[in-house]
């Protein structure tokens, strides 16, 4: 079966009725272990016209890019955690026809070592326990209440896979992915992200004035939002985590930062400067859920803002926050190579 | 079919997050995924530290020359929330261990299966029963 595949990754399958105006590329993405590989997204851009049509894996692997104007395309494709896929010829697309690209695509980050493979991934996503039920709770002054610890947002649908990048940082993000994602800085320990939340547990401490996240697994484990009526300073120095303030629209907190640097990579490797601003959006709907709907801003390196949706469940009363020293052995930075 | 499902969930969730939901480090910018190779030893130590838990093996070659060599694992964050504990690997045990080798010809690699004398895999994480063997 593999033999059949692996020579013929771009293939003639079918012609289709000769009334169709349109191909279609269709094809499967798979990993170094040859397995299936789903929500890769894919792109085939018309060299003539510059017209871009995308579609996304799905569970066996396979992508389907229909009604495409005949002509000649480029074929890249691109996920977190894997290599960006850049087919090296052109394909070219009769009306009519289908036909068909195999996309191999390359590890990029530590799916194989044991504890941080794909598997456990997937068991830490799936395997939590199913969020309690019942109203959300409210602060004595009748505010939502979003304390608690709770299992890091996992994505929504219906949000863009990632920024669209001003030149400049489409430059720099290949750039970055071509060399290994050497010189991210969470390999040395630095900051992982300019959110107050990531995917493993947060604890939400509230009061009045002030809202804290304590981050299982980040640097440094925590954010501050105040929500005392201050603004941002005008003096702030450019931080990793910047300056946040919340205010309330009805029930939703939404919290706004600026005062970044421009150091941390985003998601793996989407630079952003120091005019990023973050809108992050809570709403706690009922007791086991938090939606969480963030906003990148950011003229300096994207085109427009972008946005991503995630919910986050409440975690068990009995779970703890574990200690994360990034550099207690950090013993990778030496030994890290870009190409 | 969980594992599909996982791999299917885990890549989607992949594509969409602003946040890494990976390792603190990229593989491909530290080991050779072109050279898996199995090693036979005796531990003599572990590390039950962050970003990785780590633990060293005496491999002897054909030619009874011993080489310690330095195995990279999960962070301890990750390996606890799936059962493992720091004893889960034990000082004297004799294992053979499955990894990747370091590009930069150090004597280190990335331990993707572990396994014991009488056949037991350890952080067995690729497996799909959901739990730990031991």
């Amino acid at each position: 079966m593999r033999s059949l595949i692996v020579p013929c990754l771009l293939l003639f399958v079918t012609g289709a009725s000769a009334q169709n105006n349109y191909g279609t590329i269709t094809g499967s993405v798979s990993d170094t272990a040859r397995s299936p590989v789903a929500g890769v997204s894919i792109q085939a851009k018309n060299v003539e016209t510059g017209a871009v049509h995308k579609a996304a894996s799905v569970q066996s692997g396979s992508y389907t890019l229909s009604q495409l104007p005949p002509g000649k395309y480029e074929l890249t494709a691109t996920s977190f955690g894997f290599k960006r896929y850049e087919r090296k010829d052109v394909v070219m697309v009769q009306a009519g026809q289908t036909l068909r690209a195999d996309i191999p695509i390359g590890d990029f980050v530590s799916l194989e070592t044991l504890g941080e493979d794909r598997a456990n991934f997937g068991r830490l996503i799936f395997g939590r326990p199913k969020p309690p039920e019942g109203p959300a709770p409210r602060t004595p002054d009748g505010k939502p209440d979003f304390s608690g610890v709770w299992n890091g947002p996992l994505p929504g649908g219906g949000v863009e896979a990632g920024p669209e990048l001003l030149p400049w940082a489409q430059t720099l993000e290949k750039e970055r992915t071509d060399h290994n994602l050497k010189d991210n800085p969470q390999g040395h320990c630095l900051p992982f992200t300019v959110t107050p939340f990531n995917f493993l547990l947060n604890r939400v401490i509230q009061s009045r004035d002030f809202l804290v996240t304590i981050i299982e697994y980040d640097i440094p484990g925590y954010r501050q939002v105040y929500l005392d009526g201050r603004g941002h300073p005008k003096d702030f120095d450019p931080s990793w985590t910047g300056h946040s303030v919340g205010t309330w629209e009805g029930d939703t907190l939404v919290i706004d930062t600026v005062g970044f640097n421009d150091k941390t990579w985003l998601g793996e490797a989407v630079p952003h400067t120091d005019k990023l601003r973050v809108t992050t959006r809570l709403r706690r709907p009922d007791l086991g859920h938090l939606e969480i709907e963030t906003t990148f801003d950011d003229p300096g390196a994207f085109n427009k803002p972008w946005k991503t949706k995630g919910v986050a469940t409440l975690a068990p009363a009995t779970e703890e926050i574990l200690e994360f020293i990034c550099n207690e052995n950090n013993q990778d930075v030496e030994h890290l190579i870009g190409k | 079919m969980r594992i599909d499902m996982a791999l299917m969930i885990v890549g989607l969730a992949l594509l969409l997050s602003p946040e890494p939901m990976t390792s603190h480090h990229s593989f491909t910018a530290e080991y050779d995924s072109a050279k898996l190779m199995q090693f036979m030893g005796t531990i003599t130590k572990v590390e039950w530290t962050n970003p990785h838990a780590r633990f060293y093996l005496d491999v002897k070659d054909a030619r009874g020359a011993v080489t310690n060599w330095n195995f990279e694992l999960g962070s301890p964050i990750l390996l606890r929330k799936l059962g493992w504990k720091q004893d889960s690997l034990k000082i004297g045990e004799q294992v053979s261990v499955e990894g990747y080798l370091a590009k930069d010809g150090a004597k280190m690699a990335n331990a993707r299966k572990v396994t014991l004398a009488d056949g037991r895999n350890i952080f067995a994480g690729s497996s799909a029963d959901g739990n730990p063997t031991r």
